[in-house]
């Protein structure tokens, strides 16, 4: 891991993989940023003439779902590619290395790298209680401060580290806060998804050496690429929701003629990701393909967004209890208001004068 | 907290607390009232029924007025037609229904929906022009009649631009809707569209009064 | 503001126009590589498309003399079109999914040559056979 002199070009060869397919990932990742295909060239110049970027991936409460989806141990494809082009010094569950050994590169690499490495991070950080996720007997709020602060830049990925995802769900038992909340002088983009889709995590390394920099971000931090559009606007099935046409369940004669999801929970509407342009699963689908409606986990808080089954139109804190409660204190307040109306009439009728008939219910007709 | 989770949540949730407050207080408030009783002689033996008979008879204008007022009720009868076929006959609607009450029932095809919708609004609008316009009525309108007004256009306005995507973002403009209908049902008790549950018991006593003495009304 | 999306999803399915515009813009690229040898790449991912189009433009430009087969992380398939100098790029990964076309005006396009960094090490190792078969033939 650590044989830095190797040329990519060796490493390629070493690995098996021709330069073509290299060239192959070079052009499908200008495509994949949207950069003109001309860029493939320059791409390809600049992952190999620079040293490869240290990469130090931190791991907090999370689930390795994440580094999963990245990887694809399982299958290679040409995404891992990238893994050629940077160096990836740290990384709990794929480094051979362990336990002080394992630390002790990570501080070699901060070291020679100070100020230029990229740091990587997938899940939350606990601030409830430092010991709730510790490694080698460090907190995650240590660690990420202690390695961000010679970072170039922070990578957040996954929903968990970008925006809290599921440990930062209610009631949020550990005290668990996105990245940003605790580094707040480093560049920081992330990379939401619950995984995130590998491409765009690739995409994203592969801009920042290419260019230098990272790409651009929208408000809430991601690449405007891969998260300018909203599901629902890319959505294959958005002509029956303009119809009105909607699956009623998951098994009736809508959801197989492939009707609009929106009635089954679907959250595309408001969710903004890539997965409807680019796909899951080397492209095969996306989830909406597969007859479940989107669950909006690109989206802060989705966890939180009440029933992942229910229409986005309808109310999530509303219920019956709202309106036991609201008849229980009319009743109390009419009794009042009508006790004292009485009194007042009253009050009219044993005055000196005949009182004035008082209407029941004085409201003007309306047309 | 985005605004749509607010809308969603909290909004909607106080603004329908606040409403069934509101009606239930009301209504008490006016059923608790002493009724004065009538000092005139009763002329007539089928009271009930013929109350009955006045809460219909003016569902249609009366003939002697009918070149008068016959605008007017048509006008209030399609607009308020078509806001009830709106909000209970649109399938997104009905699926927030169901989201509450556990059951939802058919719906019209989303063409239709949008076509009454349309019809309504402009109705809306032609009101508030006229009501703008014509000397009389401007006279005779108050803050209640140009507020309960905008506020049940509102929601209208909005949910069109939801629909047809138009305007901010779908998640922005659906959250607009829906804070409009929390400010619909904040206001509703507490203006004139009270009218609800007041317009029928209302025509009734005074369908009552009237038999009682005598007058045919 | 945003535009109105009936409207878009309207005229996708009536087709977006741009079949013609790739025409134009393959056009002009040709008569540059004629007149000056400048290369041009068109990503066609990147050019909204029905299928229709897609296939009315591939039909457009027809088939040429070659027609190569790439075995690299995944096929891809590079054929000449009936205009020489036009070539029809496509892209697949290990699992046969598409991930790229493209339109390259170019001599040969760049994916089909022998690269200079396979080429060195394809001579190391063929050197490295030699080797072992001489061995071989020295032991016998
Ligand atoms: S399935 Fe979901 S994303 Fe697709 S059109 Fe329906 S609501 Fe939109
Ligand atoms: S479809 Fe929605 S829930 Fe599913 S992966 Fe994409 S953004 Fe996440």
């Amino acid at each position: 891991m650590i044989r830095r002199q190797q040329t990519l070009g060796e490493r390629l060869e070493e690995r098996g993989i021709s330069r073509r397919s290299f060239l192959k990932f070079c052009t499908t990742t200008a495509s994949l940023l949207a950069l003109p295909p001309a860029f493939a060239p320059r791409i390809a110049e600049a992952l190999e003439s620079q040293r490869r970027p240290s990469v130090i991936w931190l791991s907090f409460q999370e689930c390795t779902g994440c580094s999963e989806s990245i990887l694809r141990a399982g299958s290679p494809s040409i995404e891992s590619l990238i893994f050629e082009a940077i160096s990836l010094d740290y990384h709990e569950t794929l480094q051979a290395a362990a336990g002080h050994q394992a630390e002790a590169a990570r501080e070699q690499a901060m070291a020679e790298n100070m100020g230029k490495y990229l740091v990587v991070v997938d899940g939350s950080v606990p601030l409830g209680n430092p010991g709730f996720s510790t490694v080698a007997g460090q907190s995650n709020v240590e660690t990420l401060k202690r390695v961000a602060k010679g970072a170039a830049a922070v990578i957040c990925m996954g929903t968990c580290s970008a925006f809290g995802g599921i440990p930062y769900a209610k009631p949020n038992p550990t005290g668990a806060v996105p990245v940003s909340e605790i580094i707040t002088d480093k560049p920081i983009v992330n990379v939401p998804g619950c995984p995130p889709i590998p491409a765009v995590m690739t995409s994203v390394i592969a801009h920042y050496i290419t260019f230098g920099s990272l790409p651009e971000l929208d408000d809430l931090g991601r690449p405007k690429v891969f998260y300018g559009q909203n599901i629902h606007d890319r959505c294959y099935r958005r002509p029956f929701y303009e119809r009105g046409q909607f699956a009623q369940s998951f098994d009736d004669e809508g959801a197989k003629a492939g009707w609009c999801l929106y009635k089954l929970g679907c959250k595309g509407p408001t969710t903004y990701n890539a997965c409807a342009v680019l796909k899951w699963n080397e492209g095969t689908s996306f989830p909406i393909e597969a007859g479940h409606g989107c669950l909006g986990c690109s989206e802060p808080n989705f966890w939180d967004k009440g029933s992942f089954y229910a229409p986005l139109s309808t109310a999530t804190e509303l219920g019956s209890g709202t309106v036991a409660a609201g008849v229980l204190a009319g009743a109390v307040l009419g009794a009042g208001a009508g006790y004292a109306g009485r009194k007042m009439q009253e009050k009219g009728k044993a005055g000196p004068f005949e009182a004035p008939p008082v209407a029941d219910a004085g409201q003007k007709e309306n047309s | 907290m985005t605004l749509l989770d607010f809308a969603r949540g909290p909004a909607l949730q106080g603004a329908a607390f606040i409403f069934v407050v509101g009606m239930v207080w009301r209504a008490l408030g006016l059923l608790l009232l002493h009724r004065n009783t009538p000092l005139s002689r009763n002329r007539d033996n089928h009271l009930a029924r013929h109350g009955f008979r006045t809460v219909l008879s003016r569902f249609i204008p009366a003939p002697v007025f009918e070149r008068r007022v016959s605008f007017q009720y048509v006008a209030g009868w399609i607009w308020h037609l078509g806001f009830f076929v709106v909000l209970l006959f649109f399938k997104i609607h009905v699926m927030f229904f169901q989201g509450l009450l556990g059951f939802g029932w058919p719906t019209l095809p989303n063409g239709v929906v949008v076509a009454v919708a349309g019809i309504t609004l402009g109705v809306l609008l032609w009101l508030l022009g006229r009501r703008i316009v014509n000397p009389v009525l401007r006279y005779i309108s108050t803050f209640n009649d140009y507020s309960s007004l905008v506020v049940t256009m509102l929601p209208f306005i909005t949910g069109f631009l939801a629909f047809a995507h138009y305007g901010f973002a779908y998640e922005t403009m659906l959250a607009l809707h829906i804070l409009s209908i929390s400010l619909l049902l904040v206001w509703f008790p507490f203006s004139k569209l009270i009218h609800v549950i007041t317009l029928l018991p209302s025509r009734y006593i005074l369908g009552v009064k009237f038999w009682r003495r005598g007058v045919q009304a | 503001m945003r535009p109105d999306l009936n409207e878009v999803l309207r005229r996708r399915a009536a087709g977006t126009g741009n079949m013609v515009l790739v025409l134009h813009e393959v056009s002009h690229a040709l008569d540059r590589l004629a007149r000056t040898g400048e290369t041009h790449v068109i990503d066609l991912s990147s050019l909204p498309m029905t299928p229709v189009e897609l296939q009315q433009l591939i039909a457009s430009l027809g088939e040429g003399e070659v027609r190569a087969v790439i075995e690299a992380e995944g096929r891809s398939e590079v054929t000449e079109t009936g205009f020489s100098g036009v070539w029809l790029v496509t892209h697949r990964d290990t699992d046969d999914m598409l991930r790229g076309r493209y339109i390259e005006i170019t001599p040969l396009p760049e994916i089909l040559r022998s690269q200079d960094a396979d080429i060195r090490a394809a001579a190391a190792r063929l050197a490295r056979k030699l080797d072992q078969i001489s061995d071989l033939e020295e032991a016998s």
